[in-house]
């Protein structure tokens, strides 16, 4: 029994960790977040059940939503008010205003949010600051799908002005409010106080940021918002699908000619292209309808990974190789970032390095750097036999290509089988670390020091390490030369002849060629059932080509 | 005018509740005697400061033929201000846990800054901190300077070696660092850049541990851990003092209490227990997990 115990507890614990550590792989890579899906599998029945709290806190919030479901003419708010006080719950007198105006424009009952609205402003009782964020994400919400009448207008602006009188700086949650709703009756001028608010506290959202964006694009000042574009991807916020929408709509709303439209349409994609981002799917099928509506063909497509062929049309996606300064640029940072940080002797030590540095000055440049511990453990369970038999297997792989080979390990791989572990190392240089000190950065250092046609073979997906390298750009540098040059080596039914996978053959961003351009978009559901093997996903591309003319 | 009546009226109520209500009698142990006025007792009373002066004794007598053990205070830098108080905080705890145990160590404390945040919160924790006759040993220099560098081990939770006995020849070091926030096998570092031997405890011989808690211990963990192993040379007997938390045992007990206080039909789930036992063939993401799980065990 206290067996079964632990591993309820275990799954319990190891579901929320995974969850946990997926929402944050997804932060890291693509800075869109997503809700993880609550009906996949590994979620046990069992640990559900049990482990759902008491949810008695929400009984306030479930007669809220009850009462507002039936659209009758409006009640009377006072007493409603009372009767939702006297239920069980969190909610106290001040911040009931709030979250019933929350609840409510969350499930969209705009008529009775719209009421109760009214009728705040009409007591004459000063306003909460909670209820204040309530009423300005109301009416930006409102504003999305129909007008705001003058009133509203006037309130916004009027709170704009109190709240500053009031408290000389905002908060960060008051202050995305604020300036969601400023944007709603395009009051663009008042944002920029109000972001670099925000800024005092914390990076603004992406709503913020693709919001402002949207409104300097409807009001067709089209400087500012490229500036604030570059600010927001500067901060790593890529652009949402409004902001986005708004930018096509300027384009046809201030140019007729269809050459000009193309000119800048082909900017935007450029944009895309630059910032090596994915847009959104809505996005995706707003370009379709305006591609298609200046007769270019437009088809949602596949890239398959082996050849980098579109699926549509049989062109092969490009391989941006790194320039000379940019690999240079790589060169330069990756000892330090990498193996020195902060301090030497977190990672390795002093004499290591030296003899490291030594080593690979000496034996020259390489052609294959080998991750000898990640290659062996392809075996998984398998004993020391397996390890060394499939380290062997993929280092004569490479031999019979004539490569130059380094492999690097860990002082404890000269405990298994020595023999065999011996006859390797004369076929290759290798190096092994001590048994404390980390040997992935070694690898990475002595790949990439050793010229831009050495490869790796490792199937880690080396993104700790990508994330020492501070700065974007150098980021994208690294992420660029890991698919270029990033061999994976998987197990096989077979125990003898493991998978040997080598690097993408094309780089999976957002490409223009001759006659047009492949855009990736962000695929609907991304499962958690794919194994994440660094590529981005080939499934969701666009296909934009021009049709040939005819006639 | 009102308003002062009506704090005066309030004043004077407190004061007559006070009078009126029955002394409080406060035990610390329920087999405590009391002293005072009502209560007869055939002893004299042995108040706070005597116990205290007792076990300062005993201490400085440690200080004479005991064994020294150095906690380092170099992590002030890596730690947050919070992270300081704390540490100040469980420094003071682990001096009054070795001078009250049977036979204490010889405490120093190395590489300390005299007017850095740590030990400004220490005074105020400790007044007497620098007295003269105070038992504990404040140097600012290295533990280098002060023992011969062969006697020096670095217990660290980031290396491979364990303490398999207890030598005690040898001078233990401790770090002195909460380390909450920072992830980095610090303490492995200043034992590297200075060449001393290093160990860990051998926690998973003895003790199951939960996933999700780090096998980084408190420093007043640590002390006692050392102070018991040192006078039994029983390993079970030293971890006891580890923090249930940390263990699976609790985590079996809570999911057993979860279970009890569920408000859902047993049979259902009864039923749903065979299905687990019955799947042994897991799903992928079963099996990543599983073979994930050593991850989170092994703390390299």
């Amino acid at each position: 029994m206290k067996e079964f115990f632990k591993e309820l507890f275990l799954r319990d614990y190891m579901s929320r960790v995974v969850l946990i550590k997926w929402c944050i792989s997804e932060l890291v890579e693509r800075v869109a977040f997503f809700p993880p899906p609550l009906t996949v599998a590994n979620l046990n029945i069992i640990t559900r059940l049990i482990t759902t709290p008491n949810t008695n806190s929400s009984e306030q919030v479930e007669f809220i939503k009850s009462a507002t479901e039936s659209s009758k003419s409006e009640p009377n708010w006072s007493n409603f008010k009372n009767n939702v006080l006297c239920k069980q719950g969190n909610l106290n007198e001040k911040n009931i205003d709030a979250v019933m105006l929350k609840t409510m424009v969350a499930n969209k009952k705009f008529n009775a949010a719209l009421s109760f609205a009214n009728h705040l402003q009409l007591s004459n009782k000063e306003l909460s600051i909670g209820a204040i964020n309530s009423l300005l994400y109301l009416y930006y919400e409102y504003a999305k799908e129909y007008d705001l009448s003058e009133q509203d207008k006037a309130f916004i602006l009027k709170t704009y002005t109190h709240l500053y009188e009031k408290y000389q700086v905002l908060d960060n949650a008051t202050c995305e409010r604020l300036l969601h709703a400023l944007c709603a009756i395009n009051e663009w001028r008042k944002c920029k106080k109000v972001l670099d608010d925000i800024q005092l506290t914390g990076t603004p959202t992406h709503s913020a940021y693709s919001t402002l964006i949207g409104t300097l694009f409807k009001n067709n000042k089209k400087a500012e918002a490229m500036k604030m574009i570059d600010i927001s991807e500067n901060n790593r916020r890529s652009l949402r699908d409004c902001a986005y929408d708004e930018w096509m709509k300027y384009i046809f709303r201030k140019y007729k000619d269809k050459k000009t439209v193309l000119k800048y349409l082909n900017e935007l994609c450029t944009h895309i292209s630059k910032n090596s981002t994915v847009v959104p799917r809505a996005t995706a099928n707003k370009l379709k309808e305006s591609f298609e509506s200046l007769n270019w063909n437009v088809q949602f497509t596949e890239i398959r990974k082996q050849s980098g062929q579109c699926k549509n049309c049989d062109l092969t996606l490009d391989c941006l190789r790194l320039s000379a300064e940019e690999f240079a640029t790589l060169q330069q940072n990756v000892k330090d970032k990498l193996i020195v940080g902060s301090d030497l002797f977190l990672k390795t030590s002093p004499e290591e390095l030296k003899k490291f540095m030594d080593l690979v000055e000496n034996t020259g440049p390489y052609d294959i750097v080998l991750d000898a511990l990640n290659v062996a453990y392809t075996a998984g369970k398998g004993g020391a036999d397996e390890r060394i038999r499939i380290l062997t297997t993929v280092v004569n792989h490479f031999l019979q290509q004539k490569k130059k080979i380094l492999l690097l390990g860990r002082k404890h791989m000269l405990n298994w089988k020595r023999g065999a572990l011996v006859q390797l190392m004369k076929k290759t240089q290798y190096f092994f670390t001590e048994n404390i000190s980390q040997d992935d950065p070694y690898f990475i250092t002595a790949a990439i020091l050793s010229g831009p046609q050495t490869d790796i073979v490792s199937r880690d997906l080396l993104r700790g390490h990508r994330f020492l390298l501070r700065t974007d750009a150098l980021r994208q540098l690294f992420q660029r030369w890991q698919w270029e040059h990033q061999w994976m080596v998987f197990p096989s039914t077979n125990r003898f002849r493991p998978i040997i996978q080598e690097p993408l053959k094309f780089t999976p961003i957002a490409q223009q060629h001759t006659n047009g351009w492949h855009l990736p978009y962000e695929a609907e559901n991304t499962s958690l059932e794919y194994v994440n093997d660094g590529v981005p996903d080939v499934s969701s591309w666009l296909c934009i080509t021009q049709k040939i003319n005819n006639n | 005018m009102q308003k002062l009546k009506m704090i005066r009226a309030r004043k004077e109520a407190r004061k007559k509740q006070l009078e009126e209500s029955p002394l409080e009698e406060f035990r610390e142990y329920p087999d405590d005697l009391l002293y005072g006025i009502q209560y007869q007792s055939l002893f004299l009373r042995i108040r706070d400061s005597s116990m205290n002066m007792f076990d300062n004794y005993r201490a400085l007598r440690s200080i004479i033929y005991g064994q020294s053990v150095v906690i380092d205070c170099s992590y002030e830098e890596h730690m947050v201000w919070r992270e300081t108080l704390n540490a100040a905080k469980q420094m003071t705890f682990l001096f009054g846990d070795n001078r009250i145990h049977k036979d204490p160590f010889n405490l120093h404390m190395c590489n300390v800054k005299p007017n850095g945040e740590f030990m400004k919160q220490l005074r105020k924790n400790i007044p007497s901190l620098e007295e003269p006759w105070f038992p504990m040993n404040i140097h600012s220099e290295s533990y280098l300077d002060l023992f011969p560098k062969e006697k020096l081990v670095y217990l660290t939770p980031h290396c491979r070696e364990e303490l398999t006995s207890f030598d005690p020849e040898a001078v233990y070091i401790v770090g002195c660092m909460v380390d909450k926030m920072n992830n980095e096998p610090l303490s492995l570092a200043k034992a590297k850049k200075d060449g001393l031997k290093m160990a860990k405890l051998p926690l998973d011989r003895y003790i199951e541990w939960a996933p999700g808690s780090k096998k980084n211990l408190n420093i007043n963990h640590m002390i006692p851990i050392l102070l018991d192993l040192r006078l039994t040379g029983d390993w079970e007997f030293a971890l006891r003092h580890i923090p249930r938390r940390k263990l699976m045992e609790t985590k079996i007990l809570a999911m057993q209490k979860r279970f009890d206080n569920t408000s859902l039909n047993r049979q259902d789930l009864f039923k749903s227990f065979k299905n687990v036992r019955r799947n042994s063939s897991l799903t992928m993401n079963e099996k990543k997990f599983k073979s994930k799980r050593s991850l989170y065990y092994d703390d390299m």
